[in-house]
């Protein structure tokens, strides 16, 4: 019989998604599980098992001693380093999201401890430098709350709006959305806010129910322990952080909105979300809206960056990785349901969206791979 | 928080939504993050679960009306441990046993255990897995519990006072080659079911209700920025109940047993022997052994033994020619008077008078 194996989780910072991840992995490969959440170090001292899940200390460690694992001389794996959320395709996905919506003015909320956070300067690249940035980025020595508070108000106050708000987490999200609201201002129609990490009980428990980038945490915790695994076995560590893709944004009321004022566009867009399942062209837009074609297509290259029939494609898309995602549904039905019609139409958004089929993109993104 | 629980958190956030708050969270709290935070109330949670009354150090920067979890609203640690106790006293352990890991065994949670097994128990004590005064590390933690359940009599019953210690027991129990729940049967707190339905034997563990400790916390909250006092004492929140999964599970094990406990008496009728004989052989304590035939045979044990005893009588009384005497020793009664009694008892008659009225 071949001995199970006795793995330590022991983290300081608990996300209970990473944690669904690293035991459906024990379940499955029989582990014997310990988890220490809570981490001080005489908690483990001497700890012996066969390798040690963790996570890289940061700067905020620092404030406390926690010197812990350091000297336990076992196989580890170590979150936040070997395993991690894929930054540049959160930033894109935020950036998309607020542009897809015809937003102009563009901010970003979170803390860089001394500079940029990875996640924060992706959404800045994502976004054309044509438009209008602003950075609110907490320099993690001075992160007291009052002065957060100052630095959001200052920016909420003097940017243009309607304004488009990454916070690089949902706590964070709930600051902005908390100071936007006693500034009288409204949330989605002045300051749309999108938070990360979709956190079912920050998100949904909010006066206005936050949007969010679903960051796939329990994939991160199944690669993790799904590595270490491979590294008892031998297998040396990656050099390059294996980097788990986000499932997507959750789209919730914070940043339900159009940021367009103009009402032929809007109807416009309007008649796109209704129908873009059947089976419309941008004849049927143009017709629903009754302005001359070339007059509404220049208003969605000003307004939206994208022509008319890229808006439909944009809407079919988004149904499509919801179905993907999110059901089980052969790939005719999916090209049925979200509007693409035909298998080839749907292989060919793909490739080109995410330069994979939609069969390989279910399977890189799905929550937890299948087992064996 | 300090220490995150999505239960407590999903109970305050129940209450936020309907009293139309707004929450923030943050998830690991250091005292330096909320310096001069301007919400209208604080909810926090204290450092030490189980640490009542220590909290007062808590988040000393922000000064507006605050709620502490572990002062003002608390899970009933004594209704836990009472909990526990009785759970494990029901299923019939020959032994029941605490561990606390390398915290303070003297919380009000293991203080009502012990005080209900000492109550209840019937000659059972309920013994803990003390740690030796400097075994802080993980290796002398395994070491000390492994040490304490071989001087433990099986099926022992132990109650760890948290999941996290549950599945570090459980892991110490298996790699010693005990048989969980066979030999060791481990019940938990908290149901942390991330923790209790990925182990290798998936944890019981007591539902401490938390959903509802988060929610009672909000509410009070609210109404002390209402007006309302906060309680000097903390305002207890009762365990749920036990959620039973295999770590705890003996039904199954238990028909094994008192079939084996069946056999034993069968093939021994022939002598003397006692219930405390049967109950080593069949692996029970004598309480467990004396439960688990009433429930499956509903017959009390001893009421059985002499009944297959007095079949045996019987069957040589009609069929043979042996004195009464010797009947008697062989149907297991030992002295002749024995014999007598209990057919006067179930018959009315002696047994010469009973083997007459047959052959006639």
């Amino acid at each position: 019989m071949i001995r199970r194996r006795l793995v330590l989780f022991a983290v300081r910072y608990y996300y209970p998604k990473v944690h669904a991840g690293v035991a459906e992995y024990a379940r499955k490969a029989g582990w014997h599980l310990n988890v220490v959440f809570n981490l001080c170090p005489e908690r483990i001292e001497n700890w012996h098992g066969d390798g040690i899940i963790t996570q890289v200390r940061d700067a905020l460690d620092t404030r406390r001693d926690c010197d812990f694992i350091a000297d336990l001389d076992q196989p580890r794996v170590l979150l936040r380093k070997h395993v991690v959320p894929d930054e540049r395709r959160i930033g894109f996905l935020a950036a998309k999201h607020f542009m897809d919506r015809g937003f102009h003015n563009f901010a970003v909320y979170g803390p860089g401890s001394g500079g940029e956070s990875l996640r924060a300067k992706s959404f800045r690249e994502a976004v054309p430098p044509a438009r209008h940035f602003e950075r609110i980025v907490i320099d993690s020595d001075l992160s007291s709350w009052i002065e957060r508070k100052s630095d959001i108000e200052e920016k909420l106050r003097s940017a243009p709006k309607p304004l488009a708000v990454l916070a690089t987490n949902d706590g964070y999200a709930a600051e902005v959305l908390k100071t936007a609201l006693d500034l009288g201002f409204r949330v989605p129609e002045d300051v749309s806010i999108l938070g990360v990490d979709n956190n079912e009980l920050i998100c949904s428990n909010l006066p206005v129910p936050l949007s969010s980038i679903d960051n796939n945490l329990e994939r991160v915790g199944y690669e993790v322990a799904a590595l270490l695994d491979r590294h008892i076995d031998g297998e040396p560590l990656p050099q390059q952080p294996v980097l788990v893709p986000p499932r997507g944004v959750v789209t919730r009321r914070s940043s339900d909105v159009l940021a367009v004022q103009d009402r032929s566009l809007l109807k416009a867009i309007g008649f796109i979300k209704a129908n873009y399942a059947s089976d419309i062209s941008v004849a049927d837009v143009v017709a629903h809206v009754g302005i001359p074609r070339r007059t509404l297509y220049e208003k969605f290259s000003g307004k939206m960056d994208k022509s008319i029939a890229e808006m439909i494609e944009t809407f079919r898309l988004e149904k499509a990785e919801s179905l993907l995602l999110n059901t089980s549904l052969v790939m005719d039905e999916v090209a049925r349901l979200s509007g693409f019609g035909s298998l080839l139409n749907l292989h060919r958004n793909f490739k080109k969206n995410h330069s994979q089929s939609p069969g390989q993109w279910r399977k890189n993104i799905g929550t937890v791979p299948k087992w064996g | 928080m300090q220490s995150y629980s999505i239960d407590i958190h999903a109970g305050i956030a129940a209450y936020a939504n309907e009293a139309d708050w707004h929450l923030q969270v943050v998830m690991r709290a250091y005292p330096e993050d909320l310096e001069k935070w301007d919400g209208d109330g604080v909810i926090v949670r204290s450092f030490e679960s189980g640490g009542r009354g220590e909290a007062a150090g808590e988040f000393p920067r922000i000064d507006l009306p605050k709620v502490v979890i572990g002062r003002h609203v608390a899970a009933d640690d004594a209704r836990v441990g009472a909990l526990a106790a009785d759970y494990l006293l029901r299923q019939g352990y020959s032994s029941i046993a605490c561990y606390a890991g390398s915290a303070r065994s003297d919380s009000d949670c293991l203080a009502e255990f012990r005080n209900i097994v000492a109550r209840h128990g019937e000659g059972i004590e309920a013994s803990s897995i003390d740690m030796p005064a400097k075994a802080r590390g993980w290796l002398e933690r395994k070491k000390a519990i492994q040490a304490a359940l071989k001087g433990r009599q099986q099926p022992a019953g132990v109650f760890a006072l948290n999941d996290e210690l549950g599945s570090e027991l459980l892991e110490a129990a298996m790699d010693a080659g005990f048989l969980v729940p066979e030999d060791v049967a481990i019940l938990g707190a908290g149901n942390d079911i991330l923790i209790c339905e990925n182990l290798p034997v998936p944890l019981s563990s007591i539902d401490p209700d938390f959903k509802r400790l988060g929610y009672e916390a909000a509410r009070m909250l609210d109404r002390h920025l209402d007006g309302r006092d906060l309680p000097p004492k903390p305002f207890l929140i009762p365990p749920r109940r036990v959620i039973v999964r295999r770590s705890t599970d003996i039904m199954a094990i238990r028909e094994q047993h008192v079939s084996r406990a069946l056999g034993f008496i069968q093939r021994n009728l022939h002598r003397r022997f006692t219930v405390d004989q049967v109950a080593q052989v069949a692996g029970f304590s004598k309480r467990a052994l004396y439960k688990a035939f009433q429930k499956q045979t509903g017959m009390a044990i001893g009421a059985y033994i002499e009944k297959m005893r007095l079949h045996a009588a019987e069957s040589l009384l009609t069929e043979s020619n042996l004195s009464v005497g010797d009947i008697a020793r062989h149907a297991g009664f030992g002295e002749p008077r024995n014999l007598y009694h209990a057919f006067k008892r179930h018959h009315g008659k002696s047994p010469r008078e009973w083997r007459s009225a047959r052959k006639r």
